[in-house]
């Protein structure tokens, strides 16, 4: 019988993705060089091309988070499936358009088109949630649980539970903060900086938060 | 079962570090072809070619920088051991930096040798230097958090941290002088910058040079 691709594969594949991902963000600061170095005052005209700036180090956070996000759980995986496989290639693909998204953001904040560039950057911000979410349903329902090594720390099947839950939430989160953005571009990007800022540490996130359940449950069982 | 999630290894930082190394190396060139074409242009191609050779000054210091800031994180992370969050995420700041050194050094290609030219060695400068105050701040934020290192380290952990501590407030030093310099000598402050750079040619003998300054300023017991 035929088996699946190894996770190493896969992971091979994805550090080249978020490195060259990571690293085409400089493409927007390039071509800015030369225009602050014709200006006849060179720190006016580098204050006037912040969003350029700005838009580079909200899509570098954006990148590495994910990347961080990515490999914490990637390093307990022993076994892929199919589901598994395309639900990363999406992953990739919404890797790969974050430079497009940060340049369409680096030139339209603070003009008037700035509205729909940053409803664009949010979905390819959140796009990854619905996606993964659905991924795990669908891989759950066929394949049962996903197969982890033995060092993994708590029991699969509660923290995929748990894990649907928090995409779930991120999935509302993320739609809210789109529609955010149609009527109010500031605030929504804002909040896009709080998701990627809240995800900088998801070791820390996880285990906090099977500490908090796992107290939950005892002192439920000491109530019974 | 422990219940705990550890963190990523370090060989996964390691993966992604190179080939955003690499990839930065390369954009580098990108300067170059846009030097070469208006050098074409030019009735004489030698002439064209001097003409443009800030970009190729500038393509060579952003390679050396580049370059260097590898063989350093190589140095010395050969020893690291399994990170935890802020240890990533001090590695993401200096892939930061790497990343912007290719705008860096088209800014300095375009504006050397043009009344703009201290502004640009000024920030060219921030990229070099601003690894020390940054990473002067992980490793105070680091120091309830001891770091892991490999069983061959030939330091500990801490001691490492000590280290770092120190050598960061002699860059932030460097750099402080270097950054102020360009303001009105940039041609000083890019000899600044190419001296610093040639500490890092040999990070291994630099390290070890500056241990028995170190043993005396953060007592070490190896």
């Amino acid at each position: 019988m035929m088996k699946n691709i190894p996770v190493s594969k896969v992971f091979s594949l994805s550090d080249g993705i978020f490195s060259i991902a990571i690293t085409l963000l400089v493409l927007d600061l390039i071509p800015v060089g030369a225009e602050i170095t014709a200006a006849a005052d060179f720190n006016e005209a580098m204050v006037s091309k912040w969003p350029v700036f700005a838009a580079f180090t909200l899509g570098f956070l954006v990148i590495a988070s994910i990347w961080y996000d990515y490999h914490a759980l990637g390093q307990y995986l022993v076994e892929t499936n199919e589901i598994w496989v395309w639900e990363q290639i999406f992953t990739f693909f919404t890797v790969t358009l974050v430079p497009f998204g940060v340049s369409l953001l680096g030139h339209s904040v603070n003009t008037p088109n700035m509205t729909w560039p940053v409803f664009y950057f949010g979905l390819i911000l959140f796009a990854r949630s619905p996606v993964t979410l659905l991924a795990l349903y669908l891989a759950r329902r066929k394949y049962g649980s996903l197969k982890v090594s033995a060092d993994f720390p708590v029991d699969v099947k509660s923290f995929e539970n748990y894990s649907m839950i928090g995409l779930g939430i991120t999935t509302v989160y993320g739609g809210l903060v789109i529609c955010v953005s149609l009527i109010n571009a500031w605030l929504a990007l804002i909040l896009y900086s709080i998701y990627v800022l809240v995800r900088m540490s998801p070791i820390s996130s996880w285990t906090n938060t099977f500490k908090f359940i796992e107290k939950r449950s005892s002192a439920a069982r000491a109530g019974r | 079962m422990a219940r705990k999630f550890t963190d990523i290894d370090h060989s996964r930082i390691d993966t992604l570090s190179d080939g955003i190394f690499a990839i930065a190396l390369t954009l580098l060139g990108f300067d170059l072809i846009g030097a070469i074409k208006k050098a074409s242009e030019n009735g004489d191609l030698n002439e064209g070619l001097v003409h443009e050779w800030p970009i190729f000054f500038s393509f060579v210091m952003g390679f050396f920088v580049l370059y260097a800031i590898w063989y350093q994180y190589h140095v010395q992370s050969q020893f690291a051991g399994k990170p935890h969050a802020l240890m990533v995420w001090q590695h993401g700041f200096g892939f930061m930096m790497a990343c912007l050194v290719p705008a860096g050094a088209a800014l300095l290609g375009e504006s050397i040798n043009t009344p703009n030219m201290s502004w640009a060695v000024f920030y060219f400068g921030l990229l070099i230097f601003l690894e020390g105050p940054v990473q002067l701040l992980f490793f105070i934020a680091m120091r309830r958090r001891p770091m892991t290192v490999t069983e061959d380290s030939p330091f500990t952990g801490s001691e490492y941290q000590k280290m770092g501590l120190v050598l960061n407030v002699i860059v932030t030093a460097l750099g402080l002088i270097s950054v102020v310099c360009a303001l009105f000598l940039p041609w000083v402050a890019l000899v600044l910058y190419s001296l610093y750079l040639l500490t890092k040619v040999n990070p291994v003998a630099s390290f070890n040079r500056s241990i028995p300054l170190l043993r005396r300023l953060v007592k070490l017991q190896t």
